[in-house]
């Protein structure tokens, strides 16, 4: 209310200005009246009278005003002024509104669509209830240690600790659990004729919505009385999985759906926009209770739900209100070790590593992504270049508005000297350029949301769907605003300050040249800053880009060219182990028959598209501890495998088919396996086997291969190992066993094709359709593909730092071209009188040019050692690019000089073409 | 003869308007003459500062204008205290008074 009113009445005087001014004029005048009145009644004259009222009054419009600017709408007023003035200014010079709304377009339009992509996979959070109640029990990403062992900061748990959790600890209002691997599953409609479809699923406990706290979007989700072992099979559905597949039709809720052939009741499906816990390419779609694991996985030792030390689960949990997670965190370590102790056998090594064993606690609330950390730091490499592009746009604009301002100088003199306040002026010219910034950033948001479509496409090249969508969300807008206005007034307030600096007298003289005088060293300065920004971002883009272009250029160790892969599951299709190894040599036949085709291979894992499981080993007779550390890659493969992969065979054979299950046991390494643990023998005919007990002469190496790259390139490759899919070792009941089984199933079909591989699809499908047609593969591509779509990000930073990096360029040009031209017009006289006094053309050019290479150069002595330490800040996250590459420097430091070279001809050319005669008749 | 005059302590023209209309509602130059006659022509209040008072008075709900006519039969603008501006006024005074007082201390002392 006591705000409320002086609004209202301020609005009101606002609408009906008219009539308050002819009222205050009534009053005004009468006052004068009664108090020339009293004075004559005090024995004045009625002139003297009229004299001393006057006097005392003032003029009667000076009241006024000062009336008028005792309420706030007097303000606004003002401000509406300035804007409608302002825009008159825009308006009167389209040439100079469309550069800067053009500049600050791209400048706000770059940051708005960065901002956009790091909203999207750092900020946001998980379309839930209350995300920042959420917290993650743990932390890391699902790596280690399905097989069991320690993993000293705890990320993901088995299935017991879980329940032992839910049941015991008082500290969440709600836990629930999820699976950390996704598992692909076949489903269809029962009675369909359809082909069945493959779908990512998870595995989550049955209280998994109601803790993330969503709502069904039709049907019911899944509740804790689906989630018993007695209980029938239910499961929920993704809503673009219910949309792409099954035409959003309603009926399917309820009905029964087969998932890899078994019967499962639909009960419900997702809200919109529901992508599951992570961000994620390739997100769930089907969500089955913990329960059902062992009727998917099989009952026994294949389900991993009842074992003990198999981590898989993610936990997630709503805390209690008053609960803080830094005490519940020691509480949940405590709880581990002592649970460490009593439910597992410990070896003597894991006793000696118990202490370090800890879980920490947290945020849940925007899920859990490999993504976001995986693209943090190059997220924001880009945010800071694109800042960097908007400082220096920011810099071209203030340097035209010098520009202008200088030329106004006359005019702003005549306002001060007509009694207009300086900071009256610096808000007009403030809220000009705030205008211009508003207009631009209004610009920049069209240009962000085409250029986020851009961005999107490259970053989740190959991927199935897109959980970050380019529409413009609020949080955009409010960012594209603010940075907007936050534009305005950086690249306004020099021009403001300097500009409504002028002496009123000295204006009004005439002599604009004294007055332009000052304006011109601020430009200066501004160039040499954009010329330092300018060298740091080319700089930054060159070792970028030459980071992308060693990724790509790796010898992977394999052939890309002329090879086609497909995942497959033939799991999902219902193969049981024992019919494995038939199915696979009829396939293998049956591709190699295409014509065209030279060789098929089937494997567990490949490189460069589904790595790995790491595991340790034990080489016979060799009792040394850094043998236990070292990390393997474990894969199992068909004959034929390495010939198709085009992974050169250094020594001894690959698998074939006349390893079988009784014959002796065999595996192929990798060339950097047999140089680990053999240096200096012949690996071949040596034994090792699992980290187990008993088990170091379980293979006997029969062939060694070349190197190949099944991870991303920038990360430490490991020592591999290659079993045949058909020889499996009896292990005690642990999770080895469970591995032996597991492996079995191959994932991947590669195949060596003559000619263009594109052309292979149809005929592949139809290969394996005349097998089985109920095997399905998912993401048939060419090798080629599958290796470029694993740089998408890196691919994504160096096209982008290279583009922001050329827009800088583009725009210290101009701002230099701009600057020296201006600098030219300013001195024509004085280039006039050179030349009158014997300069030559040649001394003129020089003379400019002199000018725009030294701000330049000045530019590069800042810019140069900057980019120097950013290289080095950068070295750590590129690929084999040194931390000082001066080769990228002095490429940076000669384009820049060319650029400075065409900005500075063209007004040194027209310098050369003053005519003596005109440029000093122009004084 | 009257005492030379002398400018107002700052904000204090504000409480010394509203006092001056809590005796009657009266138009502006009335609450001039007014507090000149009272203050012995110590105040002479300018129409400059006088009409923005009134206009943040009015907008505070301290005071409210009517047009009414004057002994002469002329149109003229009457302020009238309202009830939130007797309050205030009431207030303000108690504030001036524990103001004095302690400068009037300080002088002493």
């Amino acid at each position: 209310m006591r705000l409320l009113r002086p609004f209202l009445m301020g609005l009101k005087a606002l609408f009906h200005k008219d009539q308050r001014n002819l009222e205050l004029d009534e009053e005004l005048s009468g006052f004068l009246e009664a108090s020339m009145q009293e004075k004559m009644r005090g024995g004045m004259s009625h002139n003297d009278a009229v004299r001393a009222s006057r006097a005392e009054m003032g003029t009667m419009e000076t009241v006024k005003e000062k009336v008028h600017s005792a309420g706030w709408e007097s303000l606004a007023e003002s401000i509406w002024q300035d804007i409608r003035y302002g825009l008159r200014q825009l308006l009167r010079s389209p040439g100079f509104t469309l550069t800067a709304v053009l500049t600050l377009a791209l400048g706000i339009g770059a940051n708005t669509a960065i901002f956009t992509l790091v909203h999207a996979v750092m900020l946001k959070q998980l379309p839930i209830a209350n995300p920042h109640e959420l917290y993650r029990v743990g932390e890391g990403e699902y790596y280690c240690c399905e097989w069991g062992g320690l993993e000293d900061s705890w990320g993901t748990f088995d299935y017991p600790f879980y329940k032992h959790l839910r049941d015991t600890n008082p500290a969440f209002a709600q836990l629930a659990a999820f699976s950390g691997g996704g598992s692909s599953f076949n489903v269809r409609r029962a009675g369909s004729t359809g082909a069945a479809q493959t779908t990512n699923g998870e595995y989550v406990s049955g209280n998994y919505f109601s803790t993330l706290g969503i709502q069904a979007s039709l049907g019911r989700l899944l509740n804790p009385s689906d989630d018993k072992p007695e209980s029938p099979t239910a499961a929920v559905m993704g809503y673009s999985a219910w949309q792409n597949h099954y035409g959003a039709d309603p009926s399917i809720v309820g009905s029964t759906i087969l998932v890899n052939g078994l019967p499962v009741t639909l009960v419900g499906i997702a809200p919109q926009g529901f992508f599951g816990d992570r961000l994620n390419p390739n997100p769930p779609e089907l969500w089955i209770p913990l329960n059902q694991e062992p009727t998917f996985e099989g009952e026994g030792q294949k389900s991993i739900l009842n074992s003990s030390g198999d981590a898989w689960l993610y936990i997630i949990g709503r805390l209690k209100p008053d609960v803080l997670p830094t005490q519940l965190q020691t509480q949940l370590s405590t709880d581990l070790r002592q649970w460490l102790q009593s439910e597992r056998q410990l070896s003597k090594d894991d006793l000696a590593d118990l202490p370090k064993q800890h879980i920490q606690i947290t945020p849940g609330g925007s899920g859990i992504s490999s993504f976001r950390s995986s693209s943090k730091n190059g997220l924001y490499l880009l945010s800071a270049a694109s800042v960097l592009v908007l400082l220096i746009a920011c810099a071209n604009l203030a340097n035209l508005l010098l520009a202008r301002s200088a030329a106004r100088q006359q005019q702003t003199a005549l306002r001060l000297s007509l009694g207009a306040t300086r900071s009256r002026l610096i808000r007009a010219v403030l809220t000009e350029s705030v205008l211009l910034s508003v207009i631009g950033g209004a610009a920049g948001l069209l240009l962000a949301f085409a250029g986020t479509k851009a961005i999107l496409l490259i970053v989740f090249r190959g991927a199935k769907y897109i959980p970050v969508h380019a529409t413009p969300s609020l949080p955009i807008l409010g960012f594209a605003l603010l940075v907007s206005v936050l534009t305005g007034v950086i690249f306004g307030i020099a021009p403001a300050w300097i500009g409504t600096h002028a002496d009123p007298q000295e204006g009004l003289r005439g002599s604009s040249r004294s007055a332009t005088h000052h304006s011109s060293k601020p430009q200066k300065v501004l160039v040499v800053i954009q010329a330092a920004l300018s060298i740091v971002l080319l700089a930054v883009a060159g070792l970028v880009t030459q980071s992308l272009r060693n990724l790509e250029k790796t010898d992977f160790g394999f052939q890309t060219q002329g090879r086609l892969l497909a995942n497959i599951s033939f799991k999902a299709a219902g193969y049981k182990p024992e019919q494995l190894p038939a199915l696979y040599e009829q396939l293998q036949q049956r591709l190699e028959q295409v014509p065209g085709v030279r060789s098929a291979g089937l494997s567990l894992n490949s490189p460069q598209n589904l790595c790995c499981i790491n595991l340790n080993i034990t080489v016979g007779g060799r009792t040394d501890k850094w043998i236990e550390d070292t990390n393997i890659i474990y894969n199992r493969v068909s004959p034929h495998y390495f010939e198709t992969l085009g992974t050169p065979l250094l020594r001894g054979r690959e698998i074939n088919e006349h390893d079988t299950q009784g014959s002796q046991h065999v595996a192929v390494v990798d060339e950097s396996f047999a140089r680990k643990f053999f240096p200096g023998e012949d690996a071949i005919g040596k034994s090792f086997g699992i980290l187990l007990p008993g088990h170091g002469y379980d293979y006997q190496i029969v062939g060694i291969v070349k190197d190949a790259i099944y991870k991303n390139p920038s990360v430490t490759q490991s020592p591999a190992l290659f079993l045949p899919f058909t020889q499996t070792t009896e292990f005690a009941p642990s999770g080895y066993r469970r591995l032996e089984t597991g492996t079995l199933y191959a994932q991947v079909i590669q195949l060596s094709v003559v000619g263009a591989p594109e052309g292979y699809e149809k005929a592949f499908l139809n290969a394996l359709a005349s097998v089985d047609p109920n095997l399905s593969v998912v993401n048939v591509k060419t090798y080629t593909e599958q290796v470029a779509v694993q740089f998408n990000q890196e691919r994504l930073i160096a096209r982008l730092t290279g583009l922001f990096s050329l827009l800088a360029l583009m725009l210290a040009s101009v701002g230099l071209y701009g600057v020296t031209a201006y600098n030219v017009t300013r001195r024509t006289n004085e280039i006039g009188t050179r030349m009158a006094l014997g300069a030559n053309r040649g001394d003129i050019v020089s003379m400019v040019l002199r000018s725009a290479f030294s701000q330049v150069a000045i530019g590069l002595c800042i810019g140069l050692p900057l980019a120097t330490l950013i290289g080095r800040y950068l070295a750590h996250q590129l690929y084999e690019v040194g931390r000082f590459d001066p080769l990228v420097l002095a490429g940076a430091t000669i384009v820049l000089s060319v650029c400075t070279l065409i900005a500075g001809l063209f007004p040194a050319r027209r310098a050369a073409s003053i005519e003596p005669m005109e440029a000093l008749r122009t004084e | 003869m009257p005492d030379k005059p002398s400018d107002l302590v700052q904000g204090t023209l504000e409480m010394l308007v509203l006092k001056t209309l809590a005796l009657e509602p009266m138009h502006g130059f009335g609450v001039a003459l007014r507090i000149e006659q009272i203050s012995n022509g110590v105040f002479r209040v300018n129409p400059g500062s006088l009409f923005p008072a009134f206009s943040r008075l009015e907008r505070a709900g301290h005071i409210k204008a009517e047009w009414r006519s004057t002994e002469n039969n002329r149109r003229a603008k009457y302020y009238v205290l309202t009830d939130s501006g007797r309050k205030a006024l009431k207030e303000e005074t108690r504030e001036w008074g524990r103001q004095i007082a302690a400068i009037t201390r300080i002088l002493e002392a």
